[in-house]
């Protein structure tokens, strides 16, 4: 079965989906999802619908017997609901769009433009794998704004993969899109349009490029990075083993909480507390804190390799890049070459003291999300930081960056970096002192925030010694930070505009922070703390001629 | 055709005659698919074309319509391809081309070439006019113009490149009067944009901000009102006495720097603006990037007969916000900006 058309082979030449309205176009006829999701829906509607189905039974049974039946009833409507769910779902790809439709009551269409597609997700969560299904999230837009993606939640996993590759490696539409850029009134973001026929990304124009320019496209893939088990030694140098130990810490606690369970009387927390109470209090803490890191490591490393395993990252010859992982949950993400306009190299500093980094796409239409897997952008998970850096030569197709040396930003910046870093600790740490004086506050807070504003000597410096930029042939690369320390290789020719920043005391330093903005990534990236004209030589030699009706010679 | 790093040391960069020696160079460089994008050599330049390409310039620098050099470092290894591509005596002006060899890029060897063959321009051939041809897209070639003093002047929209190929093309030029590049670097300024808000604007702050103060103290009078306690009157009084100093003060400071800093400009091809006053912003959007225009009046505003515009790029770090410009202004910033954005093409992002 085909996903475009009525084309029967995939890799038939693309003309038969480009252009206007043809024949292909009466032929795309709607569709249903695939009908195995039949058999996922009501099992995924009756765990949602759990607490009401257990309130039905007990408000049966107050009801003087017969529970058993109300839920039964409940059950039923349920699944029928959800049945119903399948039966009113349609999709149809033209060939110049995917539309959706669903509803039974509220009819919804939702399309997408398949020439605006950027990225193309394909997710399976364990119930879909055992029944060779995927969902399919096409992002279009420059925003990732829920609205704005459109889901096929059940195709079979070859459909999805078809698809996937039929929507990301179709050739430009002559002059669909490319109008001129809109004075709407209404804000689209996703109206910037597909580049001119010829146009690639990095301004190589006009150079043809192999699968591009029509002809079928050859499917062998490139690796880039494959998971190595070994990596996994990463996992407890991030910050998700934490955040995952909070979260069942809290978890636990409400349950206790709710229970009135009487935490006391659990054996195991018993003898725990038993042997604790047997051992000097520095051996306790030694304990409890060795136990909590241990717990928090494998945790983390659970995390990892639900997350990370089997991690793939690919290039296609028809230009996109892919990235796929997973061990029960799978999931895929495809990024269009063109989109992306560079990449972050980011070591936390935990990671970086172990030597390891990952990287992350800067891709127009995808902005940078939070979670380990940072909302489907991430290129290479934690991992050894030769490894991960190795990788931006072939995917930027560039040499420059990787260890590029970078311009510092002078002492000024230094002694900024400090001041902001110690100020804050240290205030708090003369407030707490005076108050310790004065016999209000416990020693041991005063303590802390003396060591705390110690510590951020090191950081102060730290951040400084993060501090650099160079623009290195056309890209644009900008470092900084100390708790995450980013290197951001960009493309030049994606930065759209400048920001000039400068408070009071800035203005009186003569420095200023510089953000270029773009539509990739993060939006804007910024160069903190450089002198004033260095700034402006910075900016005038990444987009010539932009500044060049406001530069004049000074005095 | 990149700008210098700090990975090597810049080269000594020589400019040889071009001689038949350096040929087979010469085509291992036109065999480069960067150069082969952005020139007008042919993507599959064999052995013939070379010769016949040489045998021009042989000619030309007979009759004085060309010049060819070789760009070599110390030890003669050849680094790039410096062209007078044309010269026209009699009106003194000389069009100017160069490509460097992909080994060599990276180390300021466009640039040096540039400034060789500038220099050469004017004070061999005692050009009036020098001008470069670049592709719209080739930033680093841009970038090499612009570090070397030329001005950009224009596009050619979609002008013919070669095989039946069309592309933007941008001019730039420099002349003799033009200051040099070096001395322009060491007093780079940013200039403050053209025009003011309205100075309605400063009425318009100055009354937004007594209202907001008007409520504060209010409150404050009304808990005064009520409190009976002695000892917390004499707190409450002082605080009120303190905000009272300051909203003066705020009232009297803020509007007024605020206007002077406030200043907007749009020129054919880029939108700048400052704003702000303790901490202030410049913005700069060049206009082909520009998605969309917005106006917005608040009931305070129209009373003031003001407006805001909000213009947005693709990126979401970018907006550039005006605020308290006139309504007319605002009107006619609009309708300029729809008529320059309406000529540029591209895909804003």
């Amino acid at each position: 079965m085909s996903i475009l058309g009525d084309h029967s082979d995939a890799r038939a030449p693309r003309v038969a989906t480009k252009g206007g309205p043809g024949p292909s176009d009466a032929a795309a006829d709607w569709r249903r999802l695939s009908p195995r999701m039949l058999l996922i829906h009501p099992v995924r509607e009756v765990i949602r619908f759990i607490p009401a189905l257990i309130a039905l039974f007990f408000a049966g049974h107050s009801n003087g017997g017969g529970g058993h039946w109300w839920s039964l009833i409940g059950l039923a409507v349920v699944i029928t609901l959800s049945v119903i769910r399948w039966f009113t779902t349609r999709y149809r790809i033209t060939a110049d769009q995917v539309q959706l439709r669903t509803g039974l009551f509220r009819r919804k269409v939702v399309a997408a433009r398949a020439d605006r597609v950027r990225t193309v997700d394909v997710t399976s969560h364990a119930l879909h794998r055992a029944l060779g299904l995927a969902k399919v999230s096409i992002g279009t837009g420059s925003t990732d704004r829920k609205r704005e993606s459109l889901e096929l939640d059940g195709l079979s996993a070859a459909d999805a993969q078809r698809l996937r590759s039929e929507l990301l490696h179709r050739h430009p539409v002559a002059g669909s899109t490319a109008a001129a850029v809109s004075l709407d009134p209404n804000p689209r973001p996703g109206s910037a349009g597909y580049a001119l026929p010829g146009a690639q990304p990095n301004g190589h124009r006009l150079a043809p490029r192999p699968g591009w320019a029509g002809q079928p496209t050859p499917d062998a893939e490139v690796e880039l990075l494959r998971f190595n088990p070994g990596w996994i030694r990463y996992a407890p140098f991030t910050l998700s083993g934490a955040l995952t130990a909070l979260a069942i810490a809290g978890f636990a606690w409400r349950i206790v909480e709710q229970a009135h369970l009487d935490v006391k009387r659990v054996g195991a927390v018993q003898s725990a507390s038993r042997h604790l109470d047997s051992t000097p209090l520095w051996l306790d803490v030694v304990q409890v804190t060795l136990g909590v890191l241990v717990f928090i490591a494998v945790l983390s490393m659970i995390g990892y390799t639900l997350a990370f395993w089997n991690f793939r990252l690919t290039r296609h010859p028809g230009g996109s890049i892919h990235v796929s992982r997973g061990l029960i949950t799978t999931r895929a993400t495809s990024i269009e070459e063109r989109r992306l306009r560079g990449v972050e190299l980011s070591e936390p500093l935990l990671l970086r003291l172990v030597g390891g980094a990952r990287l992350i796409a800067v891709a127009t239409g995808l902005r940078v999300g939070r979670g380990s897997e940072r909302g489907g952008s991430l290129l290479a998970p934690p991992a050894p930081r030769a490894r991960v850096a190795g990788l931006i030569r072939p995917i930027m197709r560039t040499g420059r960056g990787v260890d590029e040396p970078l311009l510092r930003h002078g002492e000024v910046a230094c002694r900024r970096r400090l001041l902001r870093a110690v100020t804050l600790p240290a205030l708090v740490f003369a407030g707490l002192l005076a108050g310790g004086l004065a016999g209000g506050v416990p020693s041991w807070l005063v303590v802390c925030a003396g060591l705390l504003a110690v510590l951020a000597v090191p950081l102060g410096l730290d951040r400084y010694r993060a501090l650099g930029h160079v623009l290195a042939g056309r890209y644009l690369i900008v470092r900084s930070g100390s708790l995450v320390r980013r290197r951001v290789i960009l493309d030049a020719d994606a930065v759209i505009g400048w920001n000039l920043r400068q408070t009071f005391f800035q203005r009186r330093l003569g420095i200023l922070t510089l953000t270029a903005t773009t539509a990739a990534g993060r939006q804007g990236y910024a160069v903190a703390d450089l002198k004033e004209r260095a700034s402006l030589d910075l900016a005038d030699r990444t987009v010539p001629g932009l500044l060049d009706d406001f530069l004049v010679q000074r005095g | 055709m990149s700008a210098p790093s700090t990975t090597a040391p810049p080269l000594d960069v020589r400019l040889l005659p071009l001689a038949r020696e350096h040929l087979p160079a010469v085509q291992a460089l036109m065999a480069d698919r960067e150069v082969a994008q952005f020139t007008l050599f042919p993507v599959d330049a064999g052995q013939e074309f070379v010769e016949q390409w040489f045998a021009g310039y042989e000619r030309g620098r007979a009759e004085r319509t060309k010049q060819g050099f070789a760009a070599v470092d110390g030890s003669g290894t050849f680094l790039g391809l410096a062209l007078a591509v044309h010269i026209d005596e009699e009106r003194a002006e000389v069009e100017l081309g160069y490509a460097v060899a992909p080994a060599s890029r990276g180390r300021g060897v466009a640039a040096s070439i540039l400034e060789q063959l500038t220099r050469w321009s004017f004070n061999q051939v005692g050009a009036q006019r020098v001008q470069l041809t670049i592709d719209a897209a080739n930033i680093a070639s841009r970038a090499v113009a612009s570090r070397a003093g030329y001005h950009r002047e224009g596009v050619m929209r979609s002008s013919y490149f070669k095989d039946g190929q069309r592309s933007d093309a941008e001019i730039w030029s420099r002349l003799p009067r033009d200051p040099d590049p070096a001395d322009r670097r060491n007093a780079l300024a940013l200039r403050q944009p053209a025009n003011l808000v309205s100075p309605r604007a400063v009425l318009f702050w100055t009354v937004r901000a007594l209202l907001g103060w008007l409520i504060f103290i209010g409150l404050q009078v009304v808990i005064l009102a009520f409190t009976h306690t002695a000892g917390h009157q004499g707190v409450n009084i002082t605080i009120l006495i303190v905000s009272a100093l300051l909203a003066v003060a705020h009232l009297a400071i803020m509007p007024r720097w605020r206007y002077r800093v406030h200043r907007w400009e749009l020129t054919g091809t880029a939108f700048y603006s400052r704003s702000g006053w303790v901490t202030q912003e410049r913005r700069i959007a060049p206009v082909s990037r520009i998605q969309t225009v917005d106006t917005e009046r608040g009931p305070l505003e129209q009373v003031f007969g003001l407006a805001n515009v909000t213009v947005t790029t693709a990126s979401a770090a970018g907006p550039i916000k005006l605020r308290g410009v006139s309504a007319a202004t605002a009107d006619q910033l609009v309708a300029d900006l729809t008529s320059i954005t309406a000529r540029s093409e591209g895909d804003a992002t």
